[in-house]
């Protein structure tokens, strides 16, 4: 964009703006309520004068969005009516998103697996409120894809406690692994170990025989 | 044509309200003054509704976010409503309820000028090295 066609669209905002803003001054009512409105036309007048200028630093910064943001945020509280609920909610839902990535990275620094899906419950109650209630981990193995590509059909959400007798050594090894886990998990965040559930999403299971599955 | 009626209507209750406050019933006199508001506001209502058309029409012509425009013709609305119901009040020689009234239109247009302002911080912010 030149600079000519810069200059132009400015001007032109200016003055549109002008235009309406002394046709607002017709129609609002000459009362207590002016000197607020005249407020608030000048914070427009403010941001029209100056937001020009902020693109050309920040290219996509759009104040549009951010209004619409806020002003979302008020129609919720506005009709709604529940304000302290909303905050609470909000709170609860960045502080279990604050929780999954703490243990995401935990498992993955200590662990050779990394977590497909999370979930987390926490206490609602008033003396244990924050606390871990219980927790489910979906985990998958790190592991070259290449190796096992074709004609695999995936199978999700295996649980190591339905896996068959012929799997015996199999199944052991994935239960102390995630005894591992778990206690990692129990001794960082204290929850009870029966309520962290863990999940391995094993790749490539249907085809293979047992003794192939690794 | 309209401006007739409405100066018509004005006059005639204007005139009922003076002769029911000297027969002492003020209260019907309040009631004739809210009737009279109400409908003189209902009949401007659909000329307001072509007035603000336009001026949408004008904000889309510039790169003006439209929802500063909003914002602006709903603090338009509550002040007119505001005004209306605390002159109502203040008719009646409440000047309490009307300076109550007056005070939840402050607060609810503040409410809704917050992003405005907000934004206007982050602008600010923003430009500032």
């Amino acid at each position: 964009m030149g600079f000519v066609d810069f200059l132009t669209l400015w001007v032109k905002d200016i003055v549109i703006v002008f235009v309406l803003i002394s046709i607002i001054e017709i129609i609002i009512p000459n009362g207590n309520m002016k000197k607020y409105i005249d407020m608030i036309i000048g914070f427009l007048i403010i941001i029209v004068i100056i937001s020009p200028f902020i693109k050309l630093i920040h290219k996509n910064f759009s104040m549009d969005k951010r209004i619409l943001q806020r002003t979302q945020e008020q129609i919720e509280f506005d009709y709604d009516n529940k304000l302290g609920r909303t905050q609470e909610e909000q709170m609860e839902r960045v502080y279990v998103q604050k929780l999954e990535g703490e243990i995401k990275e935990l498992i993955n620094e200590s662990t050779d697996y990394e977590v497909e899906k999370l979930y987390i419950a926490i206490y609602k109650d008033e003396e244990r409120y924050g606390n871990i209630k219980d927790m489910e981990i979906n985990l998958r193995e790190i592991q070259e894809k290449e190796e096992k590509a074709k004609d695999i059909i995936i199978i999700d959400n295996i649980n190591e406690v339905s896996i068959g007798d012929k799997e015996q050594s199999n199944t052991s090894l994935v239960k102390l692994k995630d005894d591992e886990i778990k206690d990692i998990i129990s001794s960082n965040y204290d929850i009870p170990r029966e309520n962290i559930r863990i999940f391995l999403n094993t790749l490539g299971e249907g085809e293979l025989s047992g003794e192939d599955y690794r | 044509m309209i401006i007739i009626s409405i100066v018509g209507i004005g006059i005639v209750s204007t005139i009922l309200a003076v002769l029911l406050r000297q027969s002492n019933k003020s209260e019907l006199a309040l009631l004739v003054s809210l009737t009279t508001g109400i409908v003189i506001f209902s009949m401007i209502l659909d000329k307001l509704k072509y007035v603000v058309e336009t001026l949408n029409n004008l904000i889309t012509k510039t790169s003006i976010e439209f929802a500063y425009f909003s914002v602006i013709v709903k603090i338009i609305g509550i002040a007119y409503i505001v005004e209306f119901g605390a002159q109502i009040s203040r008719d009646a020689g409440e000047e309490a309820i009307a300076s109550k009234i007056e005070l939840g239109g402050k607060v609810v247009m503040m409410v809704l000028a917050m992003p405005i302002l907000l934004a206007l911080m982050d602008l600010i912010t923003k430009i500032l090295p």
